[in-house]
């Protein structure tokens, strides 16, 4: 009687069960299948800029001062000004403008209040004298010719100083002219959304042979590339915004450079190191650039560069490494990228330790033919895939790592044996691969990976 | 007594229009004249059907008797326990999504391991005690015979899996909110169908053994080939011989483990580029991978009908 209980008992249960599993399963909704965990970035600006002339009116309402001196057009105003004089700008004037007299400062109250607006045609500031200075204004309306290369602040001098400026309604926000000492800082360069594509856009600041020049805490956005490089030299670039871009930062033949602090997302590309020397990239935040070309940082063709601290996430590649030499890439965070690190052409001795490698589909892409390390002689990287033994409590595993080997490689070859993943014959063989050396596999290897991440913080980006 | 069993069996599908079944005769054979075909078709169906039935009742009964339901339901609640508590100490959205993952690969091991020990004797173990010569003394066919004993112990293991299931899932509605109860049942009858499927591959074996060792051999050796052989073997032919999209996707159905993993890993995206990109480049979509799970449970209970005809009692 008990057993036949136990048994009309257990069936009840089971259909009791079995109808709200069901309803379960219909009731949830079903489309979260796909994607991938969202990288959560609070953007240190606006989403939108929202500019508005209406306060300023029509332009040529406004006027020019030097001192009680006033005069109808800004150009007459700068035409009188002598060395050391700051011509004042009022309201909505005219430009083109061109400074042809040394030392003079260009000033407005603040960029809504004071406003130089171009004709939509070449550009609209020229700064021809040494040690110029323009701020507080919003130079506007530049031509659209890039073959022109139409700026709204052209810098043809040395020591020239934009600061605290508004650049918008421009194919190139300041262009620098080969000469040295230029100084951009807290700018903000909003290029035309009007022009479809990027790549018929200008940058936003263009360096040509300007060397040692600063640029700081600037934002832009809009634009072809951010910031520029070209046979510029001794530049320090630190705290700039970089967002909406072809690429943040752009470096070609551009050697002892400095890259600080920088702040670069939803870009095609964070930061673009090409056909360099001896940079010096520390600090930057790289962030949900997933482009046509989608790397965090691309590294083509630089040698003896350092690339330190900083953060790459959410991108496709977080770092892209092409036919690069002798570079030193420490203590980066390598977070939620589909690719970590991607190294291809030859690059083939970077000196790598102190990076964690977390949450990243791949953490390592690694077209090499032989194998080789990411490890310093006592310390290497953090990988989230690995399962580090560390016996002696050093922080450091004693097995080894192969963050890339033969099935990554058969799964990057043939996408479809991915659908084996973490299949227990997959988990088998990556397990064989990654820390026993039965069969050295051409790849990268950290031979003493990390017990843990060498960035506490890594989940910030997760809040 | 009699009056309970009757309610017992009412408790089952009214598959013969809602009549009292007076179960403990055996079932009528074509004795009220076979004048028309269509009626001694009808009442062939009928009989099969009520047969069916009985074995059913009967097998899931012995099942339960033997503890198998219960063991069922304690192995999967440790089962689901233990990842849930391991996997949801720090519970939050992308946990979840971790702890899922890990019934599909921890689970990969486990159900088809239960299911096939639960069926490899339903066949050649009835064959070694008798009960099964004493079966098919009775006007039973063979189909009612194979499909009963399937599905009595189906009912059994399975709902003694989802019993232990639902364990776990009380504790990770606990950690994680009600929301999740959705993604978590739906593992757990993924799971279920899947041991289903492993469930047919058991009695397949034990149909066609002659002895129940051989059975248990046949079991052990279905378990080492789905669980790692087949992929092994798969992921070197795709590295070799540079197969098509499609040769993975068979590859794929060809294996209910492999199904029962991926239809488990879609709906987790714990990793970025997850696992529902690729099924979906290769045609393998939500609804082909739960029509090839149900050919699973079909196909072998099907062989193992046909097998049973050919063997010598």
């Amino acid at each position: 009687m008990t057993d036949r209980r136990i048994e009309r008992g257990f069936a009840v249960a089971v259909v009791a069960v079995l109808v709200v599993s069901v309803g379960a399963v219909v009731a949830a909704p079903s489309d979260d299948a796909a994607g991938s965990p969202e990288v959560a970035f609070d953007a240190p600006v606006p989403a939108e800029y929202d500019f508005a002339l209406s306060s300023v009116g029509e332009r040529g309402d406004g006027y020019a001062a030097i001192g009680d001196e006033r005069y109808d057009s800004l150009a007459a105003a700068v035409d009188a000004a002598e060395p050391g004089d700051t011509v004042a700008v009022h309201g909505h004037v005219a430009g083109p403008v061109s400074v042809d007299t040394p030392n003079v400062t260009i000033a407005g109250k603040s960029p809504s209040e004071s406003v130089v607006s171009g004709e939509a045609e070449g550009d609209v500031v020229t700064v021809n004298a040494s040690s110029v200075t323009i701020r507080d204004v919003w130079v506007r309306n530049a031509g659209y010719s890039t073959e022109d290369n139409d700026a709204a602040v052209w810098v043809d001098a040395p020591g020239a100083t934009v600061a605290d400026t508004r650049i918008t309604n421009t194919t190139f926000g300041v262009w620098v002219n080969g000469v040295p000492d230029a100084r951009i800082a807290n700018t903000t360069i909003v290029g035309r959304t009007s022009v479809e594509r990027r790549s018929d856009r200008g940058n936003g600041i263009q360096l040509w042979r300007a060397n040692d020049a600063e640029i700081a805490d600037n934002r832009i956005t809009d634009v072809r590339d951010g910031v520029y490089f070209s046979w510029s030299s001794g530049v320090v670039a630190s705290n700039n915004t970089l967002w909406d871009l072809r690429y943040g930062v752009h470096y070609m033949y551009s050697d002892r450079n400095r890259l600080a602090n920088n702040t670069a997302f939803d870009n095609d590309a964070g930061y673009a190191l090409m056909v360099s020397d001896d940079l010096e990239i520390v600090d930057n935040v790289a962030v949900n650039n997933t482009g046509t070309s989608g790397h965090g940082v691309l590294v083509k063709e630089v040698d003896h560069s350092t690339i330190a601290g900083n953060d790459l996430v959410g991108n496709d590649n977080g770092i892209f490494v092409y036919n690069s030499l002798d570079n030193a890439f420490r203590d980066n965070l390598v977070l939620a990228n589909d690719v970590g690190v991607h190294l291809t052409a030859g690059s083939v001795d970077v000196r790598a330790a102190g990076n964690s490698f977390v949450d990243n589909a791949d953490a390592m892409y690694a077209v090499v033919g032989e194998q080789v390390a990411w490890n310093a002689s006592d310390r290497g990287n953090y990988w989230s895939d690995a399962s580090p033994v560390d016996v002696d409590h050093d922080g450091v595993s004693e097995v080894r790592f192969q963050p890339d080997g033969t099935v990554e490689n058969l799964a990057r070859q043939h996408p479809g044996a991915r659908v084996f993943a973490s299949s227990p014959a997959f988990d088998a063989v990556r397990l064989a691969g990654r820390s026993v050396p039965l069969v050295d596999a051409p790849g990268v290897v950290d031979h003493h990976p990390l017990a843990t991440p060498a960035h506490d913080d890594w989940r910030r980006y997760y809040a | 007594m009699t009056a309970d069993r009757t309610d017992a069996v009412d408790e089952q599908p009214a598959t013969d229009g809602g009549a009292t079944a007076v179960v403990d005769e055996p079932p009528e054979f074509a004795a009220d004249g076979a004048t028309a075909t269509d009626l001694v078709e009808r009442d062939s169906i009928r009989s099969t059907v009520r047969g069916t039935v009985e074995v059913a009742a009967r097998e899931y009964r012995l099942a339960v008797r033997r503890r198998w339901a219960v063991g069922a339901a304690v192995v999967f609640a440790l089962f689901s326990l233990a990842l849930v508590v391991l996997g949801g100490s720090e519970v939050g959205p992308t946990r979840v999504g971790a702890v899922l993952a890990s019934f599909a690969q921890v689970g990969v091991y486990v159900v088809p391991l239960v299911a096939l020990a639960a069926g490899y004797d339903a066949i050649v173990g009835a064959d070694e005690s008798g009960s099964l010569e004493m079966l098919l003394a009775l006007p039973l066919s063979n189909l009612s015979v194979v499909v009963g004993k399937y599905a009595g112990r189906a009912a059994a293991v399975g709902g003694g899996m989802l019993l232990g299931f639902a364990v776990g899932g009380a504790l990770l509605v606990r950690y994680a909110g009600v929301g999740v109860a959705g993604a978590y049942a739906w593992v757990a009858l993924i799971a279920v169908a899947a041991a289903l499927a492993f469930l047919g591959v058991g009695v397949l074996a034990s149909a066609l053994a002659s002895e129940k060792t051989r059975a248990l051999g046949g079991a052990l050796a279905a378990w080492v080939w789905f669980v790692l052989v087949h992929d092994l073997v798969a992921l070197g032919a795709i590295a070799t011989f540079d197969l098509p999209q499609w040769a993975v996707s068979v590859a794929v159905l060809a294996n209910p483990a492999d199904l029962f993993r991926v239809l488990v890993l879609r709906t987790v995206s714990t990793t970025a580029g997850g696992i529902a990109g690729v099924l979906t480049g290769a045609g393998l979509s939500q609804g082909v991978l739960l029509a090839a799970l149900a050919a699973w449970i079909l196909v072998p209970v099907t062989a193992a009908v046909a097998a049973l005809g050919r063997r010598s009692i």
